[in-house]
């Protein structure tokens, strides 16, 4: 073919022109933020990002995690602080004392007492000792509690059985009460967990007032606010057969423990 | 044009590779004479080339070296200036644009010049846009019938017919010219 004339037209760019045009392009670019967004869009950085989101729901949710939530069936009020108050207290004299002490029975004879039927975890962790007593029960008693000491001070395992059925004097009827946990607990410290493949509430954690031991000072009601300790213990919540169970663990314990010493009650 | 090229976790990153100086001084006057080829004035030329290397250096995050060449990912570039352009512009090339000549020549042969470029200028603006594309990527960028198919979507084959019949309607066009 011939085009030899066709290269004629052929022009070499002035050398100030490509001179300005590469300093002007070889400065360092600014990119834009889909330009960033698609040069920084990683895998690894994505990982991140999702991680980063689920921290900043977390954050939210524990911010706004407040008031009464049902786990599994059973109510679990949450507080980001719990408010109690101290009572000022008279000192009690020695023979008075021995005057209040409550009277303790065995379980097989709570058994016989108590107008609810309850039962006792079989399987314990290692380190325990069951205390065959049930103390300062009668027959219209609804609470009862059984303890298992631990080798140290407060590491002991704590069982409180609740009696839900009640007697409704307007209706002539019994009935069952909503199963709740005692007392408020903390923001994002409670889960569903299953107890003999019903559902149940494990919590980790209780209010510091406990290990803070707050003395009364004076002779006025004394307002504390108390924080929620995560890693001050372990609870599981359950109802089986209209009574609610209360397992407390502070030391040496772990959820998996706790859990198969629920599944252990007969 | 000289590259390093780095496999990073299965994927290239072009500001590691494209040795960006080499590349300009390489496609610099082929990116410009496309334009120049079509649009015939050199100032024109050099404010589309100019966008068209802009561009470039913004998207070279973009450009996938796994997926396209260099050359292709650049004159698709400037493909889409030069559309985009005569789109807006609807630009005519100039009857009266006659090059400056640099380098001295005599006055007879000058003027013999200046009139063939101004003849050829006239042909390629006569050209159906495509064929004055295909022209400006043959004579204007130096780029092969291959490279120039795979840019225009056309065959191969295709891309040499056309510019085989244009460069011979060119060519009749400039002997009958010279004749009269």
């Amino acid at each position: 073919m011939n085009d030899e004339f066709l290269t004629k037209l052929h022009k070499v760019p002035r050398p100030e022109f490509a001179d300005a045009l590469y300093k002007r392009i070889s400065r360092p670019s600014q990119p834009g933020f889909a330009q960033m967004l698609e040069q920084r869009l990683t895998f690894r950085n994505s990982v991140i990002m999702i991680a980063l989101l689920f921290v900043v729901a977390a954050c939210v949710y524990a911010v706004t995690d407040r008031g009464w939530r049902k786990v599994g069936g059973i109510w679990v009020q949450v507080e980001r602080t719990y408010k109690l108050t101290l009572e000022p207290s008279t000192p009690v004299p020695a023979e008075e004392l021995e005057a209040q002490e409550m009277d303790c029975v065995t379980v097989e004879e709570a058994k016989e007492i108590l107008r609810f039927d309850f039962r006792v975890p079989a399987w314990v962790p290692e380190g325990f000792r069951f205390e065959d007593k049930i103390c300062g029960i009668d027959s219209t008693s609804d609470f009862a509690g059984l303890y298992w000491a631990g080798a140290q001070e407060r590491s002991g395992i704590q069982l409180m059985l609740q009696n839900l059925k009640w007697f409704d004097m307007a209706s002539q009827e019994y009935k069952v009460g909503e199963p709740t946990i005692w007392g408020p607990v903390g923001q994002c410290s409670y889960k569903e967990v299953q107890v003999n493949g019903q559902p149940a509430v494990l919590v980790r954690g209780e209010w510091d007032y406990m290990q803070r031991g707050f003395a009364p000072s004076g002779n006025a009601p004394q307002e504390i606010e108390s924080e929620w300790d995560s890693k001050a213990g372990l609870q599981l919540h359950w109802e089986d057969g209209d009574v609610m169970y209360h397992l407390y663990a502070w030391q040496n314990v772990s959820a998996e423990d706790l859990i198969r010493m629920a599944e252990s009650a007969r | 044009m000289k590259t390093r090229t780095r496999v990073l976790k299965g994927t290239y990153t072009l500001a590691e590779e494209i040795d960006w100086e080499a590349a300009y001084k390489e496609f610099l006057p082929r990116v410009y004479n496309f334009f120049y080829y079509q649009v015939n004035d050199e100032l024109l030329a050099e404010d589309l080339t100019a966008v068209t290397f802009e561009k470039a250096w913004r998207g070279q995050a973009r450009f996938r070296r796994d997926l396209s060449a260099f050359s292709t990912w650049l004159f698709t570039i400037a493909r889409n200036v030069a559309t985009d352009h005569f789109r807006r512009k609807k630009h005519d090339i100039p009857l009266e644009a006659v090059r400056e000549q640099a380098d001295p020549v005599p006055l007879e042969e000058t003027v013999q010049r200046n009139q063939d470029f101004a003849q050829l200028s006239f042909s390629l603006s006569q050209l159906p846009a495509r064929e004055r594309e295909l022209i400006a990527f043959k004579y204007g960028a130096g780029l092969n019938n291959r490279e120039i198919a795979r840019l225009t979507r056309l065959s191969e084959s295709n891309v040499g017919t056309i510019l085989n019949r244009t460069v011979e309607k060119l060519r009749m066009e400039m002997e009958v010219n010279h004749e009269r």
